[in-house]
Order: structure tokens, then sequence, then C-alpha cells
């Protein structure tokens, strides 16, 4: 669902990406972690096509990010660290908008607030303004908006930096549900407890490149924090 | 196939992103602000435009109606006239009195034009009626300073001035921030993620905002024409007002292009409201000030003061020509006639005409100067107009309205063929001493008010209007040209 090929990309001369290599299948949960500048960000921007690779390709549901940005966008969501909305409008208001001009049709009240449920907002919480919403509230209009999409990949950047640990992981469970309709998620993050309780697989970056690749069943907590500082001292 | 689905996407895009527009501007109160003030400002203008042309209006009526008084007074004097009981003073048969300044004085009337109360335009700079004596041509037709630069850009605060000064105002508040009040919010990213063309998505934002501000613009002043002055041809206010509409509509939609190409750039809110102040007091003030001012340095009008020295030098000649005549011949006050259809004329009265009459003749070369030198100024404002759209949309409205320069100077042209004809119907009366009956003050020549053809105009501010809507097309064409490109960019 979510693929790379030798993607690389460069800043000035400055290696951002070397030459990556990634396949996440639909219902998988990759956790990509690594230090700041590791190149994790780099590369949701470049399957977002905010950026353009400097050599090799990315795919999204077998469409090329690069070639057919628009119509890749139909099939991805996206939630950044801060998912930013519109403070005057509620969050059936923002859902409503972000939906319909994902899919081209709009749905009922009854099903916004319906998806907003799904995605852990109480009723009166969505009727509210968002410019009254906590951090986490925010999350869960994001995720909901990746509900409403069905979208086929979910790309997170730094998801659950700054939310406190029960909303952490009440969106770590919101993750699962994700994966269990069969969407492909790739989570940048720094959170290694939480990657090792959500992620089905786990990426450590460094300098641009992923210098590990692990089963998230085949390691221990422990064994992971111990492996990341040593790739990260290395 | 791909590209029809391409297409049905961008249009549901647009339609969605417009919806949310609406809401989001109605929640912050931006837009029902900007609209009402928007309303006012053209109720204010309209108000003040119709005051001002009623006002005119009343004036010339009352021009008019004090003229027919006089006339209707001399007469009955002319049917009621015995010639022993006539005041030598003030003897009606004399046909000196057909061109004196009082009984004989006529209004050159310039009616104002439909749409008049939407612009004022230059119209109470030059008079809408002139005072036709014997009094030499120039005396009455130079009365104004209709050659100062600065009336080429100024404005009255009517529904014109709403609409090239404070309109584009009102759209730059509105528009400064389409992008950037999105990344600034963080909401772009969001915006960015979801499969909808950016370039789509700022035209949407764009056209509610122009489609709240342009439509006011566009309906109430075609709405005040129809009904305050559509009263004796409807279809023509109706025409004309729909031109002044589509005017400052082309105008205001230059503004919204203007708004999104800086826009386009991907700068800071801050900065775009910077480059657009700079845009609209270089586009709406500089540019027609220097207009004008170029004119003057390029096409410098004669001097007012040169041609007042040669009036005299000229008054002082003729005077000295007619020297002979300067005196009055006593006898004849007790006897002022008629007898036999004849009356007998002073030197006095004789050497006042022949003066005026030799001054005008000699001022003519002047004068056909001053009008070429005007038309030169014209040409020139004429082909350098592109380069100020609120001048050339200022200018369409005061044509459509009959308020522009070149009306005024048909009028004046009309106004001297007025007073070349009464000259030569009553001159060779004075020359000969012809008593006037009432016959010939009822065949005296009588000022007929005629528009000038405007096919010429009227192709003239099509085309500008079309150069300015081509400006308009350039900049959407690559403000999308932009946006498509930097979908990344912005993204980053």
């Amino acid at each position: 669902m979510i693929r790379t090929r030798k993607l690389c990309k460069y800043f000035d001369g400055d290696r951002a990406l070397d030459s990556v290599d990634l396949d996440i299948a639909p219902g998988e949960v990759y956790c990509l972690l690594g230090a700041n500048g590791a190149g994790k960000t780099t590369l949701i921007n470049i399957l977002l096509d905010f950026l353009p690779a400097s050599s090799g390709n990315a795919w999204i549901n077998g469409l090329d990010v690069s070639v057919e940005p628009l119509e890749t966008k139909k099939y991805v969501a996206y939630i950044p660290e801060q998912v930013m909305l519109y403070g005057t409008l509620s969050g059936v208001e923002n859902l409503d908008y972000f939906v319909t001009l994902a899919t081209g049709r709009r749905l009922g009240r009854e099903r916004l607030l319906e998806l907003l449920g799904e995605a852990g907002l109480a009723a009166d919480a969505a009727e509210r303004r968002v410019a009254k919403y906590s951090k986490g509230m925010r999350q869960k209009v994001g995720v909901a908006i990746a509900f409403a999409k069905d979208a086929k990949a979910l790309l997170l950047d730094e998801p659950t930096s700054g939310l406190d640990p029960q909303a952490a992981d009440e969106f770590s469970r919101l993750l699962k549900k994700a994966s269990d309709r069969g969407v492909a998620i790739l989570m940048a993050t720094h959170d290694l407890f939480h990657a090792k309780q959500t992620g089905t697989r786990i990426g450590i970056a460094r300098r641009g490149k992923i210098v590990a690749n692990l089963d998230a069943s085949d390691i221990g907590h422990a064994d992971l924090e111990a492996l990341y500082l040593d790739l990260m001292r290395a | 196939m791909a590209e029809t689905v391409r297409a049905v996407s961008a249009s549901c895009a647009f339609w969605t992103v417009a919806r949310h527009e609406l809401l989001l501007l109605w929640r912050d109160r931006s837009l029902p602000i900007a609209v009402a003030l928007l309303l006012a400002l053209i109720c204010g203008g309209l108000y003040n435009g119709l005051l001002r042309v009623d006002e005119r209006d009343e004036l010339l009526v009352a021009l008019l109606r004090e003229q027919d008084s006089r006339v209707d007074n001399l007469a009955a004097q002319l049917r009621t006239a015995e010639a022993d009981k006539l005041d030598v003073y003030a003897n009606p048969t004399n046909p000196s009195s057909l061109l004196a300044s009082g009984a004989g004085l006529r209004y050159a009337i310039m009616p104002s034009a439909p749409l008049a109360p939407l612009t004022l335009g230059q119209s109470d700079l030059l008079p809408s009626y002139f005072r036709i004596s014997g009094r030499s041509e120039v005396n009455f037709v130079y009365d104004s300073d209709i050659e100062n630069p600065w009336h080429l850009s100024a404005g009255h605060f009517d529904a014109a001035y709403v609409a090239v000064y404070l309109l584009p105002l009102l759209i730059l508040a509105l528009s400064y921030n389409l992008l950037s009040a999105e990344r600034e919010r963080g909401t772009l990213r969001m915006l960015l993620a979801q499969p909808a063309p950016l370039a789509v998505v700022v035209l949407a934002k764009v056209a509610v905002r122009g489609l709240a501000l342009l439509t006011p613009v566009a309906v109430l002043p075609l709405a005040v024409a129809l009904l305050a002055r559509s009263a004796s041809d409807f279809w023509n206010v109706a025409a004309s007002g729909l031109l002044w509409s589509t005017s400052a509509c082309v105008y205001g939609l230059f503004w919204i292009a203007v708004a999104v190409m800086v826009n386009a750039l991907g700068k800071s809110s801050a900065f775009n409201a910077i480059v657009l102040a700079g845009v609209w007091v270089a586009v709406v003030l500089v540019a027609p000030v220097t207009l004008s001012l170029a004119v003057e340095v390029i096409h410098p009008a004669p001097s007012r003061i040169e041609m007042v020295q040669k009036l005299h030098k000229l008054h002082e000649a003729a005077m000295r020509h007619y020297a002979d005549l300067d005196r009055t011949d006593y006898e004849t006050l007790r006897d002022p006639g008629p007898r036999n259809g004849k009356v007998y004329i002073q030197p006095t009265t004789l050497r006042y005409f022949h003066i005026q009459r030799e001054v005008s003749e000699m001022m003519r070369p002047w004068m056909d100067d001053f009008e070429a030198t005007l038309d030169r100024r014209q040409q020139f404002v004429e082909t350098y107009r592109f380069l100020s759209p609120a001048a050339t949309t200022f200018e369409a409205m005061s044509d459509l309205a009959g308020t522009n320069l070149g009306r005024h100077r048909h009028f004046q042209r009309l106004a001297s063929d007025y007073y070349r004809q009464r000259l030569s119907y009553v001159f060779p009366m004075i020359l000969s001493g012809t008593a006037v009956s009432e016959a010939d003050l009822r065949d005296m020549p009588r000022f007929v008010w005629t528009e000038e053809r405007s096919g010429h105009g009227i192709w003239r501010r099509a085309t500008s209007l079309a150069e300015l809507l081509l400006l308009t097309v350039a900049l959407c064409v690559f403000s999308v040209w932009r946006l498509s490109n930097s979908t990344r960019s912005l993204g980053r």
C-alpha cells in the first residue's frame, strides 16, 4: 500500500533521505523511530508530495505520488503533530469540510457525529467550537477525517507527542482500529513505548537511512530501547 | 475519462471551499462588516450624487425659467412699443438689446445625463451652462481651469469614487491572506493533504469575497439609475447602467486578480499586506497623478496669464481701431425711434460690438490652438491610460455618466456655434440699424442641446475595459500557474 524504492532527498547537498526502501502492507502499522533530523518528516512530506524526491520513487495504493499527487491524496489521510483546524467552526463542521473536500460527497450530520464518536469524541464536544479543543480532541477529529475518508494509507507525524498518557493510549487504540480496517499506517515518532505498543513493525532511521527493520512482536521494550540507543550512538 | 473525473472533482472542491469560506467569514464577522461598510459607502455616494445632480438640474430649470420670463417680457415690450413713449436707454427695438447682458442674455445649457448621479466626475469643475451675450466668445468659454492636471484625477464622493478608490481597499482587506492565514493558522498542511487543486481552493476563496463585494457595487447604482433617472428612456439608461456596472466589476476583478497573484507568491500575511497596499497606492494614487503631470510636461496647456494678457492687448488694439466711434450722439437721444423700421444705433454701442467681434475673431487662432492642445493631451492620456486601471475605469464611468471632459468640450463647441449664430443674426441688424420686431425675437437662433455621437467613445471605452480584462486574465493565468507549482513549497 505504501511503497518506496531508492528514495533519496538532498537539501543543498545535505542528505536527508538515503535510498529508502519501504513496504507497508494494508493493516500494517509501521512505526519509524529516529532522532531529530533522521529524515522521518521528510519521508512523510515526500509521500504527501509536499516535497519532491531527489531520486527514487514513492507509491501509495499503486500510484506514484509525484506523478499523480491529487489522485494519491484521495487514498491518504494525514495527521500531523498538531492537528490544526478552523477554530471558529465546530468539530462536526471541520469534519464536514475536510470530508467533502476529500471525497466529493457530503455526509449527513448524524453520520459525522457517528464518525467523531468512533474516533472517541463525545457528541456535545463535537458541537463545540474547535478553538476550545485540547490537542487530544483535535487528534480525534484528525482520525475521524481518516475514517470518513476511508483512507487506504495513514501518515502520522509525531502524533502522540504532547499527549497525556491516557490520551496517547486512547490514540493507540484508534490506530489499532484503523489498522483492523486494513489501513496501512506509517507513524513517525520518538515515542518508543507507543511504537512498541502500537506498531506491527518498527523501523529505525539514522541520517536518512533505515538502519533497522524489526517485527514488533520479535522484540521486547527493553531490547528495543537498547538497540535504538546503540544505533544512535554508532 | 480521467480528465472528466478531475474536472468534476475540481468543481466539487470549488463549491466545498466556497461554502466553507462563507461560513468562516460569516463566523469571524469580517464579511458582514465589509459588506455593510460597502453598502453604507455606496448608499452615501449615490445619495450625494443624486443630491448634487438634482441641485444642478434645479438650477438649470430656474435659469431657463428666468430666461423665458425675460424673453416674454421683451416680446411684450416689442408688442406695445410706441416710438414716442420709449425710454432711450432701454429701447427694446434697438437690435443691440438682443445681445445685451440684460434682456439679450441667453443660456446655453448642457443637461445632466441619466447616469450623472453615479459619477459626478468633473461636472462641478466644468460649467453646465454658459451665459451667452454679445461679449466676445473667450469670455464665456474659458472661465474655468479645465487644463488643471489635478482635475484629471480628482474625484468626489459618489458611487464611482467608492468603486474606484474604496472598493479595492475592501477587496484587499478581505483577500490579502487567502493562503498565508491558512499557513499561519496551521491548517494549510491539512488542506494540502486533501485531493483538491490549490488553484481551485484559492479561486473559490476569492470568488466568495468577490461576489459579496462586487454584487452591491454592480446592482445598487444600476437600480438607483433605473428607479430615479429612467423615466424618459428606460432601455438607454438600462444599457448605460449595465455598462457602468460592468466597468465596476471588471475593475473589481482586476483587484481580485492582483490579490490572488500576491497570495500565490506564498509569502506571509504581513508581506502580502505591504505589497498590496503599495500596489493600491501606485495604481490608484501615483499612476493617475504621474500621468497627469507627464501630460502637463509634454503637452503643457497654454498659459492662462498669457491668454489674459493677449486678450487685454487685443482689446486695446480693437479699442484703438474703433476709436472714432468712441462718442455719444446726444442729438438722437430725444428721438430713439423706431422710425420706418429703423432705429438709431449709438456709435459707442456700435463700437462695443465691433470690439467684441474683433476680439473674438483675433482670439480664434489661440482658441483653436488651445483646442488642439487639449486634443493632444487627451490623446496622450488615452495612449498611456493602461498604466492606470483606476484612471481607465473612472474615465469609462465618467463617459457613461456624461460628466467627462469630452462631453463638456462638445457642449463648449455647441455654445460657440450658438454664439456665432446669434452674432450672425443680430450683427447685420445692428450695422443697418434695423428695428427689432416681435417676429425677429421669435426667429432668433435658439440653443439646442444634442448629444455627441457616442459610437467612437463607446468603442474607446470598450477597448480600454477589454484591455483591463485582458490584464486581469493574464494575472489570473500567472497565479494559477504559480499555485499549481507551489503546492510543494507551501506544504513544507
